[in-house]
């Protein structure tokens, strides 16, 4: 345990001693603030010609909720988002030690595979965490300004931490299969793209194969918890996709150690 | 050595299967026996305690297919409300369905609009339109109920002819009918003394000529127990049925309607074919908001003092610019004093409370509605073929038969509020957020990186 959070703790610190950490935060705040701030602007002005529209007709106006029309969407950004950051954060995780060579001394080492695959994967959450925390200033905006629904803002991002949980299990997986961090990241990156698509999939196949490639799909089990429902099926599926990156990972590093 | 590797390699391949496998065996049990909660403020996505009894209590399997253009984002609401009901039960199959893209599956739905679901019970089915919980309850109430719903065409008297599909016969009606699962039959009544007892909504449709005494008396009595008309009536020289329809609180006016408003014009409809402009609250006309059209029709009117039991209610009305003409004789025909002048009502309907000993009786019957409805409008021509493509002519039509047809255990869902939650900022405040949001945020983050670099050196 102590020597899973070390290797946690480590990997977290050398993300922020190069300037990497913080352009990848910071755009990642710059972009998602913008969508945030576009949507923002785009219902209140709806909602201002609303009311204009039925004060003329003399009549009350349909309901909008921030929820809908601000919330919602910006949970999907940040998904999509995730798709290309989750890979840059991985893609470093055991490349690194593989190309550095100092996969085998901590492999020689009283550490176990588990520790290190759970240590390096935490490590990647914490940064990805602590991107996800930064917006959390946005809904405070939200929240400055009149009630959101916090249900829905508490699902949304527990679907991101989920999401972003597997995708970063995944992520770390291809990056404990090569040496070389840009190929880690591009295949990381493919992974996930394909797992995002497979919803589309779906749509063209029929009966058995397409119930099988809509389960399959990322996309479909952050819709319920984006709009704020949480169904333990997305739950079991998110993590399942945890531990199977996580435990493969597990494998992938032992191999090494079969071939030191 | 490399053996060692080959045998790594496929010991890793083998327990990544292995664990998949487990997984998905995992996965699959959770989607048996799982818990949802919806954590929205105003419940938007649960469902409500009737819809979640009666989806438990299916006994067949439905299928609810959405049609809507990729895309389309009005599918949202629908999706999540359908999702939601297909949840509940292994027997409710759901689809979204692009009709452009999937032909042969909308062919199978005769008439079929975009932004239509289709609730499909085998059998019969019925459609919904838009994201509507007590619509769709209402149609899986309606796919699975046992009993088979009949339409009487009555013939006889030169009406319009159930089957014909020339541009004067009904049969897109017809048809539209029997594929949301009604059947129709003819009905002649010339020899007989009593309506089939099978017929559950009659249909007279345009008679020229009026009814014999034997098929009045049997008519009057079908629907005295209970029973369901739609009574298409022209103007003259065909009949009236003026005596059939009095004792419902309904009055058939001896005139002609002239509609002057212009509206027509813009469809190529001259004065004599009024437009239906307004539509007066009623299960009919809820959610109806389509321009109908009336060739040639009388009016149609509530009675101000109306038999003992009965409402009577005036539904569709014409332009103001119109007027139910008297002298259909005199020339040139304009609005006269002795004239109604518009809006003139040109569909009416009526129900009445059957007396609690007649109700008994017919308990015992074929299954009767314990109340008379009845529909009248003084045009038989809106839901021919050569009318029933036009405006919303054929949902009238449809609306009034599947109103008449209708049982009274069907339930009302009160619709959840949605949710009204607005942000409010002035310019100077949208500055700030866009401020802090776009400059101040990433810039800080930038600040610090460059805080911790410098110090680094």
């Amino acid at each position: 345990m102590r020597a899973t959070l070390a290797i946690a703790w480590r990997e977290l610190r050398s993300y922020f001693v190069s300037p990497v950490a913080y352009i990848l935060i910071a755009l990642f705040l710059f972009l998602t603030g913008y969508f945030f701030y576009s949507s923002l602007i785009e219902f209140v002005n709806a909602a201002t010609r609303a009311e204009q529209q039925g004060g003329m007709m003399g009549g009350g106006t349909a309901p909008m909720s921030v929820n809908e029309w601000v919330v919602r969407p910006f949970f999907y950004n940040v998904a999509v988002i995730s798709l290309f950051l989750v890979p840059m954060i991985t893609m470093r995780l055991l490349c690194e030690e593989k190309k550095t060579g100092t996969i085998e001394l901590l492999l020689t080492s009283p550490i176990t595979e588990l520790e290190i695959t759970i240590g390096k994967f935490l490590a990647g959450f914490g940064l990805y965490a602590l991107m996800l925390a930064g917006t959390a200033v946005f809904m405070a905006i939200l929240f400055a300004h009149g009630k959101p629904d916090p249900g829905p803002i508490l699902t949304g991002y527990v679907g991101l931490l989920l999401l972003g949980a597997a995708s970063l299990a995944l992520g770390t997986f291809v990056s404990s299969l090569t040496e070389n961090p840009i190929v880690a990241g591009f295949a990381g990156f493919v992974l996930l793209l394909v797992l995002w698509l497979l919803h589309w999939g779906a749509e063209y196949a029929t009966g058995s194969t397409a119930s099988i490639l809509n389960y399959l799909s990322v996309v479909r089990h952050f819709e319920d918890l984006a709009k704020g429902v949480i169904d333990t099926r997305n739950l079991v599926f998110y993590l399942s996709l945890v531990v199977f990156g996580l435990f493969a990972t597990m494998r992938a590093i032992e191999t090494v150690r079969w071939k030191a | 050595m490399r053996r060692r590797t080959l045998l790594g390699g496929a010991n890793l391949l083998a327990s990544l299967v292995l664990l998949a496998g487990l997984l998905a065996g995992l996965n699959w049990l959770s989607s048996r026996h799982h818990v949802r909660k919806d954590l929205t403020a105003n419940r938007a996505f649960s469902l409500a305690p009737q819809t979640k009894k009666l989806v438990a209590s299916l006994d067949r399997d439905i299928e609810l297919i959405a049609f809507y253009r990729t895309g389309d984002s009005a599918v949202e609401p629908v999706r999540d409300l359908c999702r939601e009901i297909a949840d509940l039960s292994p027997r409710v199959h759901f689809d979204v369905v692009d009709p452009d893209r999937q032909p042969g599956r909308a062919s199978r739905y005769p008439s079929l609009e975009y932004g239509v679901t289709v609730v499909d019970g085998g059998e019969r089915t019925e459609r919904v339109n838009g994201a509507d919980e007590t619509a769709l309850v209402n149609a899986l109430i309606q796919v699975t109920r046992r009993e088979q719903k009949t339409i009487g065409f009555l013939t006889g008297h030169g009406e319009k002819d159930a089957r014909a599909s020339e541009e004067h016969g009904y049969s897109a009606l017809v048809t539209r009918l029997e594929s949301e699962g009604y059947a129709v039959e003819p009905v002649q009544l010339a020899d007989q003394t009593a309506v089939p007892k099978e017929i559950n909504v009659l249909v007279i449709a345009g008679p020229a000529k009026d009814l014999f005494p034997n098929e009045a008396a049997a008519v009057s009595a079908f629907l005295a127990q209970g029973g369901a008309a739609l009574v298409l009536v022209d103007p003259k020289p065909s009949a009236s049925l003026g005596t059939l329809v009095a004792p419902y609180g309904i009055e058939v006016g001896d005139d002609l309607v002239v509609d002057v408003s212009g509206v027509g014009k813009l469809f190529g409809a001259d004065e004599f074919l009024p437009m239906g402009l307004e539509y007066r609250p009623h299960p009919i006309s809820a959610d109806f908001d389509l321009t109908t059209v009336y060739p040639e029709a009388r009016s149609v009117r509530a009675m101000t003092s109306a038999p003992e039991g009965v409402t009577a209610t005036e539904i569709v009305f014409t332009a103001g610019a119109s007027w139910a003409e008297s002298d259909l004789a005199s020339r040139p025909i304009k609005l006269d004093p002795s004239d109604r002048q518009g809006p003139v009502c040109v569909l009416a309907a009526a129900t009445r409370k059957l007396p609690s000993l007649v109700a008994a009786d017919s308990a015992a019957g074929a299954g009767k509605a314990p109340e008379t409805r009845l529909v009248v409008a003084g045009d038989s021509d809106f839901c021919t073929n050569n009318f029933a493509g036009f405006g919303g002519n054929l949902d009238l039509a449809l609306n009034a038969l599947s109103w008449l047809s209708e049982e009274e255990d069907l339930i009302a869902i009160r619709p959840r509020e949605k949710d009204d939650r607005r942000i409010a900022l002035s310019q100077a405040q949208a500055g700030q957020v866009r401020t802090i949001v776009l400059a101040v945020m990433p810039l800080a983050v930038v600040g610090l990186g460059l805080a911790v670099w410098w110090r680094r050196r």
